[in-house]
């Protein structure tokens, strides 16, 4: 594959991209976007090569997600560095930005904030197959996992999923 | 798929159709000189650079204190057995030479010889009081 044709294979992935990016990053546009820019350079400048084995998508996703796990530590190294001197030890659970809460629509306002009371991996799961159209299987490919894993935390995430919307309202 | 699979792919296709609306544009995280954002080797550097520093600085101070003449003492220092506090003449008490003698009898002690007058060979008659 020549540098034009991974270039526009990226192109096409790209709105795709930026949503597994966001979720990554539990929906921090700013680390989205750096950790997007990371990961196409680590494409570009041949520090991350696609072998074939599986589609270029799931393969693709498998770098976002490795390389937001590296900045979340770098993250998390650098706080506990110099935040604790400064400001204790903050809070570990997940935070989703306010910018974007505020600009998103009731309704995916409130998926976004049932979505946080999902494990990782169920949250994970359900976001390949329901927004990105993958199959189980895909998504196991692209976490890591064996099917019967993936199959396990899509079936237990979709039942606590429905249980949260249902107790805010949402669904039925 | 059921009715509660299709519910929730609806909701997450919402979702999918705000934030494709807002993601920006690939040319600008993809172009090889995007100044926003740090690019993945520039911690690296500033890691690595830090390091040699410290190597550096950590290598010449080692080869400074190994170097170094030593230094005579500019004053020699005094011998503890030889040493004399400065608050020493207090404990010089009066009648210390009383305590520090064992009294003879029939001897006069030394005090006492340097206090009495000198009458060599005269006897000293003792009188019985009545």
């Amino acid at each position: 594959m020549t540098q034009t044709d991974l270039q526009g294979e990226l192109e096409r992935m790209h709105a795709a991209s930026f949503g597994w990016a966001l979720l990554c990053c539990n929906h921090r546009r700013e680390e989205a976007e750096e950790v997007l820019q990371i990961s196409y350079m680590k494409v570009l400048e041949g520090n991350a090569t696609f072998g074939g084995q599986s589609s270029m998508r799931t393969w693709f996703f498998g770098v976002i997600r490795r390389t937001a796990a590296e900045q979340r530590r770098r993250r998390w190294l650098q706080s506990q560095i110099f935040d604790r001197w400064q400001n204790g030890l903050a809070g570990s659970a997940p935070e989703l930005d306010p910018e974007r809460m505020a600009s998103a629509s009731e309704c995916s306002r409130t998926l976004l904030q049932a979505l946080t009371g999902l494990s990782p991996r169920q949250r994970e799961v359900l976001h390949l197959v329901f927004y990105q159209d993958l199959t189980i299987e895909q998504a196991s490919q692209v976490l890591q996992l064996t099917l019967g894993t993936a199959r396990t935390h899509f079936e237990r995430g979709k039942r606590q999923l429905r249980k949260i919307l249902s107790q805010s309202g949402v669904q039925r | 798929m059921n009715s509660d699979d299709r519910e929730l792919r609806e909701h997450f296709a919402a979702l999918r159709r705000e934030e494709e609306a807002r993601a920006p544009e690939f040319s600008a995280l993809a172009a090889p000189g995007r100044s926003q954002g740090r690019p993945l080797w520039s911690g690296r550097v500033v890691a690595a650079s830090v390091c040699v520093a410290a190597i550096t600085a950590a290598g010449l101070w080692l080869e400074t204190a190994l170097h170094r003449p030593h230094a005579e003492p500019a004053t020699p220092v005094a011998s503890i057995a030889g040493w004399k506090p400065p608050t020493d003449f207090l404990l010089e008490t009066p009648g210390r030479e009383l305590l520090q003698t064992v009294p003879v009898i029939g001897a006069l002690p030394e005090y006492a010889k340097a206090a009495a007058p000198h009458h060599k060979g005269v006897q000293v008659k003792k009188t019985v009081l009545p």
